[in-house]
């Protein structure tokens, strides 16, 4: 998934001319969000979220710089699944992170954050994962899953 | 249509109760009536081969602990069943979860007679709901059980009528509400020991607690709910379980810094058969508090559909009975 944003000319056709050619190279458009009321050097600002192949978009860029559309930025977005856990019990933060690390699945994204109860024995640690799939976040389910049991901690899963 | 009740405390006097109440309604609406012709409890029972009076059993259960002059002396109640000519069965005796107890013999007695039941009674269905399906179909019987889910939370019959020609994804449901209820109290910062003491104080949790806080009674309706929705021959056994008595008020409140609660879950679908407590944002559906039953059916076609009542009580629980019966009665036209 793309998010692009790009400046056109604030004269009529322009803004849709401007989404031919992700169209025309089999592109698919999820968003476009255009703001009429900044008009910066006679252009109005568009952003435009769509996915396309990575050949492709090279295509778009240099069609869009032919026909006068400044580029001002392109992102790639990475589209990711997410699930928390709460667990009680046995094990501290770094235990978790080693845990997870571990599974050998490849994670996008790792919150970890363990109860400030200094002292206290039963620790109580909660984890937001990211994944680029959602078997991974299945196969990473399943680790944690038995990892908790051996360790006699309580996992508390999200709704997935 | 007659009837004969098996297990004769809150429910199945919520069942005389209701059957008395809705007596001219069931006259003008289906031109019939359900004459109760049997009852039994733990050491009595009453027979009326025509009818038996409804306000003089439920006077003689309140003031004796009896429902009938007669004493069981031991006799089992497939026996006293077969002392008179009856329709239909409903259960309402105690469940066993262990081997399913006199109620699980009392539906294949009533089965291979060939007469219809409706059962509230969830140990049976939990532990024989395939056999128990079998043999209802050998003998050209139906076999109901909508309150055995839930209550009065019509989870059943919405699966099987109304959202008929759907694929059901998964069913998620907080199917207990006791369990519900303390853990709704915990999202206020008391532990979980004194929100189950307040639970039993007011009468949502038993004595003993267990069967509900080990998530053995949700367990047994995800049991029900697989094989009834799902079609997959399935026992309690086969529900992984993990109850609520792990939870501390430390992660209840680690939970709300995140913007969720902690709920105790049953969930059905093709590859999952599970009762734990889970992690829910709040506002969603799943997030309610309180007592109720709450569940959510996802489909392919209308996306997720929730319903909700209460799980438990009297006259909840005999009006599943009741839905069942007229269902029962206009099958049978
Ligand atoms: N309560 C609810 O709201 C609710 C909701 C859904 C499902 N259920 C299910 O419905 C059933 C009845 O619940 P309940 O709340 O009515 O229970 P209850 O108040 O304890 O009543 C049980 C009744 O069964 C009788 N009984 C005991 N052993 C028996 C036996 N071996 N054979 C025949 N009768 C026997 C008892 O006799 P005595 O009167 O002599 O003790 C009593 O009348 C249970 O299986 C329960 O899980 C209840």
């Amino acid at each position: 998934m793309i998010n692009a944003e790009i400046h056109v000319l604030d004269i009529p056709g322009t803004l849709i001319r401007s989404l031919e050619p992700i169209s025309s190279c089999g592109g698919n458009i999820v968003g476009v969000v255009h703001n009429r009321d900044r008009v910066i050097d006679g252009r109005i600002g568009v952003n435009i979220t769509f996915s396309v192949g990575p050949d492709e978009l090279e295509k778009i860029k240099a069609t869009w710089e032919a026909n006068d559309v400044v580029v001002a930025r392109v992102d790639s977005i990475v589209e990711t699944h997410s699930i928390d856990y709460l667990i009680i019990g046995g094990m501290p933060s770094s235990a978790v992170e080693k845990m997870i690390a571990d599974s050998k699945v490849p994670v996008h994204s790792l919150y970890v954050r363990s109860s400030s109860g200094a002292g206290s024995k039963v620790h109580t640690v909660m984890v937001s994962i990211k994944a680029k799939s959602q078997d991974d976040l299945r196969s990473l389910d399943d680790y944690i899953g038995k990892a908790c049991k051996k360790a006699g901690a309580a996992c508390i899963r999200g709704l997935d | 249509m007659k009837v004969f009740l098996s297990g004769f405390g809150t429910v199945g006097q919520g069942v005389f109760e209701i059957l008395l109440l809705k007596e001219k309604y069931l006259k003008d609406n289906y031109d019939a009536s359900i004459s109760v012709v049997g009852v039994v409890d733990s050491s009595s029972f009453n027979i009326d081969k025509k009818s038996l009076c409804g306000f003089c059993v439920l006077a003689t259960k309140t003031n004796s602990g009896k429902c009938g002059p007669n004493a069981r002396d031991g006799k089992p109640v497939t026996e006293i069943m077969d002392m008179t000519d009856y329709d239909v069965l409903i259960e309402t005796s105690p469940t066993d979860i262990e081997n399913g107890g006199e109620g699980l013999a009392n539906i294949r007695h009533a089965l291979a007679s060939g007469k219809d039941v409706v059962t509230v009674n969830k140990g049976p269905l939990a532990l024989e709901y395939p056999a128990l399906a079998k043999l209802a179909e050998e003998n050209g019987c139906i076999l109901k059980y909508e309150g055995s889910v839930g209550g009065a939370m019509p989870i059943i019959s919405l699966c099987h009528t109304a959202l008929a020609g759907q694929r059901i994804k998964s069913i998620r449901g907080i199917l207990n509400g006791t369990c519900n209820y303390i853990l709704s109290r915990m999202d206020t910062g008391l532990p979980f020991s004194q929100a189950l003491r307040e639970a039993q104080q007011l009468g949502y949790a038993e004595a003993d607690p267990t069967y509900d806080i080990e998530g053995i009674d949700a367990a047994s309706k995800v049991a029900i709910l697989a094989n009834s929705i799902f079609d997959r021959a399935v026992t309690i056994r086969d529900v992984s379980v993990t109850g609520i008595t792990a939870i501390t008020p430390e992660a209840v409140a680690m939970a709300a810094e995140r913007g969720m609660v902690i709920r105790l879950i049953g969930e059905v679908s093709d590859d999952r058969l599970e009762v734990a407590p889970r992690l829910v944002p709040k506002g969603h559906a799943l997030a309610i508090s309180g007592t109720l039953n709450t569940a959510q059916v996802l489909t392919d076609l209308a996306g997720p559909i929730t319903v909700s009542g209460r799980g438990a009580g009297k006259h909840e629980t005999a009006s599943a009975i009741l839905s069942d019966l007229i269902s029962i009665m206009e099958s049978r036209k």
